[in-house]
């Protein structure tokens, strides 16, 4: 049913966890949905220097979590912003079974969510348009 | 090898049955309505296994129709006593049945039947006062299945069964995960027609039975040369039904040491598993299934944590097998008062005669080790 890439991610997932203090925070999904992911993540020098991911939910939400910190790890945040559906489902080994695929939408929309979390909080501290997080 | 935990969804054939349907396939040469001797030999394999079954049920042979499986001989029920009706269109149905008998219900309600669908407490089991009151005049059938393939509550279908006689309704049950496993017999519970399938009593896929008491009538609902009477049409699977016979001579000279056995490694592991915080149990906590343990894991979802034991080497179901490619929650669970998430988090766990008591001590350990694991990568949880 489920490729083995996913089964690893999924029996030992990656970077699994919440950064202190961190530079951007995002969160997709409700729990009353079934899933929830949750990225953390800390930014220097314009990369992700360090992510951490919480997940509940289905096989595939929790394996493409810990996918999608491999992914962005050490990458600008351009880059990191920029991985597609295609390169998840990559790295989870292909296709998904169907009625599966939500999982890549939800942890690209908790991922794209923590960068502009740090953006907006970059924002607000160089002081550029005021009601800009609006 | 790993260890398999999942027998409610099948069992492996014992080797016994295994060799006498080998034996059959490389010996016997005749389609059971030949009248060569090799037909004979076909014919008479039957009529041998069809006394095995009737003798592990309390039933007589003539009783026994051999079908393609647990779904088909339920299906047969629903629709042969639905069609034997006549102008009578109502029926009384749980919302706990297997998808084989609940779907097969919905159909005829789609198609203009009334349906009364019981209420079940939060064991998942059938108030038989309720039930009485659910009969009318117009009743085509009532169907309650004797032990839930979920939970494993195990339903008072003798009583169920004995209101039904007072009141003349046909009553059916799917004793589909009972047979081979509890004693059932149709002489203490007189029902009106009853399903089993071979490959969950250690038989071959492939092949079921529906008993059907002599003198109820039943309706054929598929039509060909008139094999097992007619109700269950096409050449038989003579031996699928050779294996089945086997299976249920071996359940009935060791059933209660089956028994004995599955209760003792069940109750372990209810007992190891209940002292993880946030794990319930489901279904009935006395009146279940010897082999069945179902509970429900906060914080977590099934889905992961099966294949996470399974790449441990264990084998266990989530929610119910049948309905592993859906998401959406168990209608059994529902309908006893869980909510989603505590549906979406329930586990099966279904032990057999091979499994030992190391074999569950590892499972237990496994599971709460899992269970930790996925409750840390948890965001709906802080500290648990």
């Amino acid at each position: 049913m489920y490729r083995p890439e996913l089964i690893e991610h999924l029996v030992r997932p990656q970077n699994v966890g919440e950064l202190s203090e961190p530079d951007g925070f995002g969160e997709s999904g409700h729990a009353a949905c079934g899933d929830v992911v949750r990225f953390t993540v800390r930014i220097s020098n314009g990369t992700v220097a360090a992510v951490g991911y919480k997940a509940y939910g289905c096989a595939p939400c929790i394996a493409a979590g810990s996918a999608m910190t491999e992914l962005i790890q050490g990458e600008s945040i351009i880059r990191a912003a920029a991985i597609s559906r295609e390169d998840l489902r990559r790295a989870l080994g292909g296709e998904l079974p169907e009625g599966k695929e939500h999982a890549l939408t939800l942890v690209l929309d908790a991922l794209h969510r923590a960068l502009e979390d740090y953006w907006n909080r970059e924002a607000e501290e160089a002081d550029l348009v005021e009601g800009y997080r609006g | 090898m790993g260890i398999y935990l999942d027998h409610a969804a099948t069992t492996p054939p014992d080797p016994r049955v295994l060799e006498a349907m080998l034996r059959h396939l490389r010996e016997v040469r005749g389609n059971p309505s030949s009248i060569h001797s090799g037909g004979v030999a076909a014919r008479n394999a039957i009529e041998e296994a069809r006394e095995e079954v009737a003798r592990l049920l309390g039933a007589e042979p003539q009783e026994i129709i051999f079908t393609g499986g647990g779904t088909e001989a339920d299906n047969l029920a629903v629709f042969g006593l639905a069609r034997a009706a006549g102008e009578k269109r109502h029926i009384v149905a749980a919302p706990i049945e297997h998808p084989a008998v609940r779907n097969a219900v919905k159909h005829l309600e789609a198609g203009g039947y009334e349906v009364t669908w019981l209420e079940v407490d939060a064991y998942g089991v059938v108030d038989p006062e309720a039930f009485r009151r659910a009969l009318r005049p117009d009743t085509a059938f009532a169907t309650v299945m004797w032990a839930n393939n979920e939970v494993g509550s195990v339903q008072p279908v003798a009583e169920l069964a004995e209101i039904c006689r007072e009141c003349g309704v046909p009553f059916h049950t799917d004793a589909v995960q009972a047979v081979g496993h509890l004693p059932v017999s149709v002489e203490e519970a007189p029902v009106f027609t009853l399903a089993f399938s071979g490959h969950k009593l250690y038989g071959p896929p492939g092949v079921g039975v529906l008993y059907v008491r002599e003198g109820v009538e039943l309706a054929p609902v598929s039509f060909g040369g008139g094999q097992e009477r007619g109700l269950r049409n096409g050449t038989e699977n003579v031996a699928g039904i050779c294996g089945l016979g086997v299976a249920c001579r071996i359940a009935r000279a060791e059933l209660e040491e089956r028994m004995r056995h599955e209760r003792e490694l069940r109750d372990r592991i209810i007992s190891g598993l209940t002292r993880i915080p946030g794990v319930s149990l489901n279904g009935h906590p006395e009146r279940r299934l010897p082999n069945n343990v179902h509970v429900s894991v906060d914080g977590v979802e099934a889905e992961g944590l099966v294949l996470v034991l399974d790449a441990q080497g264990f084998a266990v179901g989530k929610g119910s097998a049948c309905s592993s490619g859906e998401h959406k929650a168990s209608p059994v669970l529902l309908a006893m008062g869980l909510g989603e998430r505590e549906a979406f988090s329930a586990v099966r766990i279904s032990v057999g005669r091979e499994n030992t008591v190391e074999e569950v001590d590892r499972f237990v350990e496994a599971f709460s080790g899992a269970v930790a694991g996925l409750r840390e990568l948890s965001p709906l949880r802080t500290g648990g």
